[in-house]
């Protein structure tokens, strides 16, 4: 493995809410490699965008708060960033695009001013230079005329062509690290391939790493190299994306390989994992997962630690317990069997 | 743009006309008129004064003899102020009325805005408990008790302000602050809610991500979006205070058009009534048709009629 971009360690984020202390993240640790694409998935509410944003520095604030962890990227901690400092690399050398194309661009400015901000931002070019630069991004993420577009309000533009602009604007300034949050989920089909396609290319040709969180195991297939799995504020599971769905470690992953729709299930019902995920606000002491877990145990009611298993694998159950009875991949290969 | 915008005149002189007939139908039905006195006139003097001002005439040709007037400028002469015409009476007090409004308006705004940014800013921090209070006073005091308590700082007790009449700048402060208050505790608390709105949206974040200046998240990306309903309140707001004000006209003898909205009601001074209603409605309608074409500059999505 190459020498790591971004190292996160012992991530937790709180929230603040009327109801009480809502423990968004309990614990989140990874690291990332340069030029790699690695997705994150999981079910809504398990931390994945908290992940991106806490990193990124715009977990808003209050509600929200850092309690402890530490991101480290280029030598800095960007953890411990003043605001300044952390708006310099944000849009810079980090930067995100978001789900919802339609509501994420403001729709009383120009694509030209919202696109050349960057530039002048953070590169001090001047408004006639970062319109250039401006229109040059938009040929790369495919929009021909760019010149016309730049003139335009983001409702002149059809969803797929503002996807475009926001992955162009999020570039403007060749990031080492991209967040892509649910970047097709807002998008129909074809466009969703088309968008995936050109993450992809972008990717390749400008060494970008991409952090993709989508809760569509179909893209991560199709896309990512490295898959980490998150459930109720914490990763339960990280592999290479062909180890994960040929043999998933942890029951959780198991379960939603399982509720994906397959065409050599057909005419069978499709599994789902029982249950909702935990309150956070009162997360349980055991495992997270244990009331819908299929392979329950005793030692269960003890929450399990990430363990470091081969290949680049990390699984947080008990049953990858180097010392666990049971061979953890037959019990799950069993437990995978209809 | 130029069809919906014609559309658009013909519509409001079509609310004109409702307006004055309405008008005009109301005067006429309440009681008494404007020579009914309590000593009652000898009946041959009544006849003689209803005869000159035409009052006797049929209502419908009343009411046609005033469009053929309206319709050359002409508002008719008072009833009550002898050889005064009401094109007079508005020549004479608009411009007063509009000056004071004019400081105070500017004052809301330049007040109003900022606060209720400071606000949505610094939400449930202590400027905006600050701000939310003093907008609450501000609001809730009627602008007679705050012209008092102006009139006792300033005037009374700091002597450094005159305390009543028009005629140079320093006459305009205080009456311009009396009648400032509740336009500006509105336009803070306005701007501070879509303000609190507009900061929650998704390309509020987007510009976050970025890494854009605060300020200038708050300068160029949501203080646009959030002026909209400030500028709907704005509109109406203009044209009301612009007309002048009866308590604080009164309260500081200002020779404004505001005393005639209720004297001459009171007087039931015909003309006078239906001119400055006239006047008022023209400037309202006014401002809602500025008001329409701010929001096409203020938010590319709005576009006129007659267009895709």
């Amino acid at each position: 493995m190459q020498p790591a971009l971004l190292t996160v360690n012992n991530l937790h984020v709180h929230f603040r809410t009327y109801a009480g202390t809502v423990q968004a993240l309990r614990g989140v640790d990874f690291s990332l490699a340069a030029g790699e694409i690695v997705g994150i998935v999981g079910e809504s509410g398990c931390g994945k965008t908290v992940t991106a944003s806490a990193i990124m520095g715009i977990i808003p604030s209050p509600p929200g708060q850092i309690v402890s962890g530490e991101a480290w990227f280029a030598g800095r901690d960007l953890l411990k960033l003043s605001e300044k400092e952390s708006r310099r690399l944000r849009g810079n050398k980090l930067s995100m695009i978001f789900q919802d194309p339609m509501t994420s661009l403001n729709p009383v400015l120009t694509i030209g001013t919202q696109l050349t901000e960057p530039f002048i931002e953070h590169q001090s070019l001047s408004q006639s230079e970062a319109n250039e630069r401006a229109a040059e991004l938009l040929k790369l993420v495919g929009i021909a005329d760019g010149a016309t577009r730049l003139k335009q309000y983001p409702h002149q533009l059809s969803g797929g062509m503002r996807q475009r602009v926001m992955i162009a604007m999020s570039l403007a300034c060749n990031p080492s690290l991209l967040f892509a949050d649910e970047p097709t989920t807002a998008l129909d089909v074809t466009v969703q391939a088309q968008i995936l396609d050109l993450l992809k290319r972008l990717n390749r040709e400008l060494n970008t790493t991409l952090v993709l969180i989508t809760h569509d195991l179909g893209v991560v297939a199709s896309l990512c190299q490295r898959v980490l799995v998150m459930y109720a504020g914490q990763i339960v599971e990280s592999a290479p994306v062909h180890n994960l769905f040929a043999e998933p470690l942890h029951p959780y992953s198991l379960g939603l390989l399982q509720s994906v729709p397959r065409p050599d299930f057909q005419g069978k019902r499709l599994l789902a994992i029982d249950g909702h995920p935990p309150d956070l606000l009162i997360p349980p002491s055991g495992c997270t997962f244990l009331p819908r877990c299929r392979f329950a145990m005793q030692a269960c009611l003890e929450a399990p630690p990430l363990f470091d298993l081969a290949e680049n694998r990390q699984s947080r159950c008990w049953l990858n317990h180097p010392d666990s009875p049971h061979d953890a991949r037959v019990a799950l290969a069993i437990g995978g069997v209809r | 743009m130029f069809k919906s915008i014609v559309g658009r005149i013909l519509s409001m002189l079509l609310v004109l006309w409702v307006i004055i007939t309405v008008t005009f139908v109301l005067m006429h039905a309440i009681p008494g008129g404007p020579f009914t006195a309590e000593k009652a006139l000898p009946e041959a003097v009544m006849k003689n004064i209803e005869a000159r001002y035409r009052l006797n005439d049929p209502l419908p040709k009343q009411y046609a003899d005033y469009w053929a007037n309206l319709l050359r400028g002409d508002l008719g002469p008072s009833f009550k102020y002898e050889s005064r015409s009401v094109n007079e009476i508005i020549a004479e007090g608009f411009p007063v009325s509009a000056e004071l409004g004019l400081v105070a308006v500017t004052l809301s705004v330049l007040i109003g805005i900022p606060a209720g940014m400071a606000g949505a800013l610094y939400q449930n921090r202590w400027p905006d408990h600050l701000v939310m209070l003093l907008a609450t006073v501000g609001i809730s005091v009627p602008s007679f008790i705050l012209a008092t308590l102006l009139i006792f700082c300033f005037a009374l007790w700091l002597r450094i302000l005159p305390a009543a009449m028009w005629g140079s700048p320093e006459y305009v402060i205080l009456p311009a602050l009396a009648l400032a208050g509740m336009p500006t505790a509105f336009i803070a608390r306005l701007t501070r809610s879509s303000m609190l709105e507009v900061l929650a949206q998704d390309y509020i974040r987007t510009a976050r991500a970025k890494g854009i200046a605060p300020f200038t998240i708050l300068w160029r990306h949501a203080l646009k979006n959030a002026l909209l309903p400030v500028v709907t309140y704005l509109g109406p707001m203009i044209a009301a205070i612009f007309t002048g004000s009866f308590v604080i006209e009164s309260i500081f003898a200002i020779p404004g058009l505001g005393r005639h909205f209720v004297t001459s009601i009171y007087n039931r001074d015909y003309t006078v009534i239906l001119g400055i209603t006239v006047f008022y409605s023209a400037l309202l309608v006014l401002m809602n048709f500025l008001v329409d074409l701010a929001y096409l500059w203020l938010d590319p999505r709005i576009k006129p009629e007659g267009e895709d």
